[in-house]
C-alpha cells in the first residue's frame, strides 16, 4: 500500500507528460500569403532607383514581373524565411538583358503562419553586384540562386559579377 | 502540544526560506522531534548553506498558519532578550508564493548577496537552469540598443523584457514607455527574499507576468535595536562597489534604508558606467495587527553601449532616473488580511542620439486574504493603473504623440484543501482596458503532497501583456495604435522529493503564446502586429544536496525546443554549485564554486547567427569573525574574495560583447 502510494504521484506525472508531448506532436499549417511591392520610387527616400523588377521569388514561389510603384499578386507561400531574389532592369520597363541585374532583398524577410505580408522593396531593401554606391554587395550564394532561377539572362559568374553589362 | 507547535513553527520557517533560515541551519530532524535547532540568529548571519537557496514549491505555502511559529530562542534573540522564556514566539516571513500549484525558485536574500555575479537577475539565472540571462560584462546591463539583462524564463520574455514582470515590494515595476524593468535597478542590499514564478501568473499579477514573474521582497528589522552593515570592495576594471544598509526598529516604527553605488570602467571601451541606487522605507504599527509602510527607491544609472569588438560605439551613452513612491496600508487578523498599496513609478530616459522620455506607471491594489475554513481560503483584489509619458527626439526636434493606457482589474483565487495533503488552486482575473477592452484571464492548480517527501504538482495558466506605448506610438521603426494584447498558456507538471538532505525535482512544462507582437521590415515599410503562434516545450530539473557534513551542492539542468523564435533562446542550460562551510567558535569559513553552461545560442530566430557555447566558472571564498559586545550586539567582520571566470574563458553571449576574462573582485562587509 506505502508502495502504491509512492508510485502513484510518479504515474500521474508520467500521464501528464505523455499528455503534454501527444499536444506537442500536432503540426500547425504553415501557410502564409505574401505579396512583393516594387517600392523604388518611394517619396520619403532621399534616393529613388528606377528598377523595375522583371522576375522575382521568394520561398520557392515566382511572383513574377513587378512594375515601379506596383504590387504583386497574394500567392500563397510556406511561412518561413527567405530573401526576395529578383532580376531587375534599370529605366528599362522592357527588361532588355543588357540592362538588368540580378539582385535580392537586403533583409532576410519573415513570414508566419497564417500571416498576409507584403514585402516592400526599395533603396535600403536591396542588395546587388555592382560597386557600391550605397548599395550593399549581395553575397554568393544569393547571386548563385538567381542565376540557377534564371539562367537565360546570361550573367556571369559571381568572381566577375561587377562586369555585367549593367554595371558598366 | 507545544512540541507539536514549535515542530510546526520550525518547518514553516524553513519552508518560508525566512531570515532564520537564512542566518543559519535548520534541521528538518529538530523540527520533528521539537528540540533545539541550530538556528542562528546573527545579525550579519552569514552561513553560506544550502537553506540559502530554496527552490522547489514545497518552499512555499499559502497557508496563513505558517506566520507564526514558536521556536527555540535565536542566539541574537536570546541576547537581546535574556530574561524571556526558553521558548519565545517568532513572527516568520510571510511566503512570497501564495500559490502552492506553481512551479518556482525561492532565493533568499543573503544568498544574493554572496554571489560572484553582478546583477541581481544574474544571480537568479544561476539559481535556475530554465532562468536565462545575458550580461556584457563586470557592470552594467545598460538599456536600449546594445543593452543586455533581458530575462527569459521557460523560453518567454528577454529583449525586450516585457514579457516577464518583476514586482518589488508588491509593486509592479517597469517602465511606462517601453514597457520592461530597468536590469540594473535591483541590488540585492535590502533583499529579504526572492521568487521566481515560472510560467507566468497574469491572474494575480496582472500584464507582463506572461512568461514569469520575478517577486522581490524587502527586509524589515524583526526586533527592536537597529543594524548596520557597510559592504565595501574593490576589483578588476577600477570597478569599485560601496554598499550600505540600515534596519531599525523602535516601538512601533521599524526603519530601512539602503544606498548602493557601483562604478567601474568596464573591460574595453565604453563598457563602464555607474549605478546607483537608493532606498528608504518607514513603517508604522498601530498594532500588532495593524501597520502602514511608505517606500521610496531611487535609481541613477549611467553608462553606454560599447558596440561590438569589431565595430565599438563607445559615445553611445545613456543615462536614466528613475523613482518609485509606494505606500502599503495591512491589516492582519487570525485569518483575515487586507491590504491596500497605491504606487507612484516614475522615470527620465536620455540617449546619445537625442532621445528623450519622462514617463509614469501609477495604480493601486487591494486584496482581501480570506481564510473561510481549514481547508479553504479565498484571496480576492482590485487593481487599477495607468500608465502614461513624453517622448521627444531632441536631436530632431521633434515630439511623438502618446496616448495614456489605463485598466482597471478584478482577481480573485481560491486555495482549497479537500485532503490534508492536497491543494487546489482557481483563479481567475477580469481585466478592462481603456484602449483594447475585455481581457479575461485564468489559471488552475494543484499541488498533492503524497507523503514521505515526495509531492506532485501541475498548473495550467491563460496569462497576457498588453501592448507597450512604444510599440502602440513611437515610431522605433514602426508603431501600430491597434495593437492587441499577447497570450499565453503555460501548462506544467513536476514531481519531486524533498528531504533534510536531499531535493530532486523535474518538471515538464508548455507554453504556447499568440497574438505575438511582431515586427517585420525595415523602415519606410516597416510594419508591427499582432500575428503568429509559438508552443515552447521543455523540461528541468534539479538536485541539491544539503549539509553532507560541511559540504553542500546543487545542480539545476534545463533543456527546451523554443521552435523557431531561438534568438537569445538557448536550447540548453545547466547550472552548479559546490560549496564548503565551517563555523568554529566566532569564526566562520566558506567557499564555492559555481559556474554555468548554456548551449544552443543564437543572435537570430530560425537558428541563425549561432554563438559558441557558455562555459564559465566562479569561484568565491569569505571568512567570518562575529562576536557580541556588551553582551547585547553583534559585530562581525567578513572579508571576501570573487574570483569570476578563473578559467579565463573566451566566451559571449551576445554576440561581438565578449566577456571579461579572468577578473577579481575583493571586498570586506562589516557590520553592527
Amino acid at each position: 500500500m506505502t508502495n502504491g502510494r509512492r508510485t502513484l504521484p510518479m504515474v500521474l506525472a508520467a500521464c501528464f507528460v505523455l499528455g503534454l508531448a501527444a499536444c506537442g506532436g500536432l503540426e500547425e499549417r504553415e501557410r502564409a500569403y505574401a505579396s512583393i511591392k516594387n517600392d523604388f520610387n518611394n517619396p520619403e527616400m532621399p534616393k529613388r532607383p528606377q528598377w523595375t523588377i522583371c522576375k522575382s521569388s521568394y520561398l520557392g514561389v515566382d511572383f513574377g514581373r513587378i512594375d515601379l510603384d506596383a504590387t504583386s499578386a497574394e500567392l500563397e507561400v510556406e511561412a518561413g524565411l527567405d530573401y526576395v531574389l529578383m532580376v531587375a532592369s534599370w529605366e528599362d520597363p522592357t527588361c532588355s538583358i543588357e540592362n538588368t541585374l540580378p539582385i535580392a532583398s537586403r533583409n532576410e524577410e519573415e513570414i508566419v503562419p497564417g500571416q498576409r505580408r507584403t514585402i516592400s522593396i526599395n533603396m535600403p531593401n536591396h542588395q546587388g553586384p555592382c560597386p557600391p554606391e550605397g548599395v550593399a554587395p549581395i553575397p554568393q550564394v544569393l547571386y548563385d540562386r538567381i542565376l540557377a532561377l534564371w539562367p537565360e539572362f546570361g550573367f556571369l559568374p559571381y568572381e566577375q559579377r561587377t562586369q555585367n553589362p549593367e554595371c558598366l | 502540544m507545544v512540541s507539536s507547535l514549535r515542530g510546526l513553527g520550525l518547518f514553516a520557517l524553513l519552508l518560508a526560506g525566512s531570515a532564520y533560515a537564512r542566518d543559519g541551519g535548520v534541521d528538518v530532524r529538530d523540527a520533528t522531534a521539537g528540540e533545539q535547532s541550530p538556528i542562528d540568529g546573527g545579525l550579519l548571519g552569514v552561513d553560506g548553506g544550502p537553506d540559502l537557496v530554496s527552490g522547489g514549491p514545497d518552499l512555499v505555502d499559502g497557508g496563513p498558519d505558517t506566520e507564526h511559529a514558536v521556536a527555540p530562542p535565536p542566539v541574537a534573540q536570546a541576547a537581546s532578550a535574556p530574561t524571556q522564556a526558553s521558548d519565545v514566539v517568532v513572527t516568520a516571513s510571510r511566503p512570497l508564493s501564495r500559490d502552492r500549484s506553481q512551479s518556482s525558485t525561492v532565493i533568499v536574500g543573503e544568498r544574493m548577496r554572496q554571489s560572484t555575479r553582478t546583477t541581481l537577475f544574474e544571480v537568479l539565472s544561476q539559481e535556475a537552469a530554465d532562468v536565462y540571462v545575458p550580461g556584457r560584462g563586470v557592470g552594467l546591463h545598460g538599456v536600449a540598443s546594445g543593452a543586455t539583462g533581458g530575462i527569459k524564463i521557460r523560453g518567454l520574455g528577454g529583449s525586450p523584457n516585457s514579457q516577464i514582470l518583476v514586482v518589488e515590494d508588491g509593486v509592479p515595476d517597469y517602465q511606462g514607455i517601453f514597457g520592461h524593468p530597468i536590469p540594473d535597478a535591483y541590488v540585492p542590499s535590502l533583499v529579504e527574499d526572492a521568487l521566481i514564478v515560472k510560467g507566468g501568473d497574469s491572474t494575480l499579477y496582472g500584464s507582463n507576468a506572461m512568461g514569469g514573474v520575478v517577486v522581490i521582497r524587502s527586509r524589515w528589522p524583526d526586533q527592536d535595536g537597529y543594524e548596520v552593515e557597510n559592504d565595501a570592495g574593490y576589483g578588476s576594471y577600477s570597478t569599485l562597489r560601496e554598499s550600505v544598509s540600515f534596519l531599525g526598529r523602535a516601538n512601533a516604527w521599524d526603519v530601512a534604508g539602503a544606498f548602493t553605488d557601483m562604478t567601474t570602467q568596464g573591460h574595453r571601451a565604453g563598457a563602464g558606467g555607474s549605478g546607483m541606487v537608493g532606498s528608504a522605507a518607514l513603517r508604522y504599527r498601530w498594532t500588532p495587527s495593524l501597520c502602514l509602510a511608505l517606500r521610496n527607491k531611487v535609481v541613477h544609472v549611467q553608462g553606454g553601449d560599447p558596440g561590438p569588438v569589431s565595430t565599438p560605439t563607445p559615445d553611445h551613452w545613456f543615462d536614466v532616473w528613475r523613482d518609485t513612491v509606494s505606500a502599503q496600508l495591512n491589516y492582519r487578523r487570525d485569518k483575515l488580511r487586507l491590504s491596500a498599496t497605491p504606487y507612484l513609478n516614475l522615470g527620465v530616459h536620455r540617449l546619445y542620439d537625442g532621445f528623450y522620455s519622462h514617463d509614469y506607471v501609477g495604480g493601486a491594489i487591494g486584496e482581501l486574504d480570506l481564510r473561510l475554513h481549514r481547508a479553504a481560503s479565498v484571496l480576492v483584489g482590485l487593481a487599477v493603473q495607468g500608465i502614461d509619458g513624453r517622448v521627444e527626439d531632441r536631436a530632431a526636434g521633434e515630439r511623438s504623440d502618446v496616448s495614456a493606457l489605463g485598466d482597471v482589474a478584478f482577481y480573485g483565487q481560491a486555495t482549497l484543501r479537500p485532503l490534508p495533503t492536497l491543494n487546489v488552486v482557481l483563479g481567475s482575473r477580469a481585466l478592462a482596458s481603456s484602449e483594447y477592452g475585455f481581457v479575461p484571464l485564468y489559471k488552475a492548480g494543484a499541488r498533492w503532497d503524497a507523503g514521505r517527501g515526495f509531492f506532485v504538482h501541475g498548473r495550467v495558466a491563460r496569462n497576457f501583456r498588453q501592448p507597450t506605448i512604444r510599440e502602440r506610438y513611437l515610431p522605433y521603426p514602426v508603431a501600430n495604435p491597434d495593437l492587441k494584447p499577447e497570450y499565453a498558456t503555460n501548462t506544467d507538471a513536476g514531481v519531486g522529493y524533498l528531504s533534510a538532505h536531499l531535493e530532486i525535482a523535474a518538471t515538464v512544462y508548455r507554453n504556447d503564446a499568440r497574438d505575438l507582437i511582431k515586427y517585420f521590415g525595415a523602415w519606410p515599410a516597416a510594419e508591427v502586429v499582432n500575428i503568429d503562434h509559438i508552443a515552447i516545450r521543455g523540461v528541468e530539473g534539479r538536485v541539491r544536496l544539503r549539509r553532507l557534513g560541511p559540504v553542500s551542492a546543487m545542480v539545476s539542468a534545463a533543456w527546451q525546443e523554443v521552435g523557431r523564435y531561438t534568438r537569445q533562446n538557448p536550447d540548453a542550460k545547466i547550472d552548479f554549485m559546490v560549496e564548503g562551510a565551517h563555523e568554529f567558535g566566532p569564526h566562520f569559513l566558506a567557499a564555492n564554486l559555481t559556474g554555468e553552461w548554456v548551449h544552443g545560442l543564437y543572435m537570430a530566430d530560425y537558428e541563425r547567427q549561432g554563438i559558441p557555447d557558455v562555459f564559465v566558472m566562479d569561484l568565491a571564498a569569505r571568512y567570518r569573525y562575529r562576536k557580541g559586545a556588551s553582551g547585547q550586539r553583534l559585530h562581525a567582520l567578513e572579508p571576501y574574495i570573487l574570483l569570476r571566470n578563473f578559467l579565463d574563458r573566451r566566451y559571449a553571449y551576445v554576440s561581438g560583447y565578449t566577456m571579461p576574462g579572468f577578473n577579481v573582485f575583493v571586498g570586506l562587509k562589516l557590520g553592527i
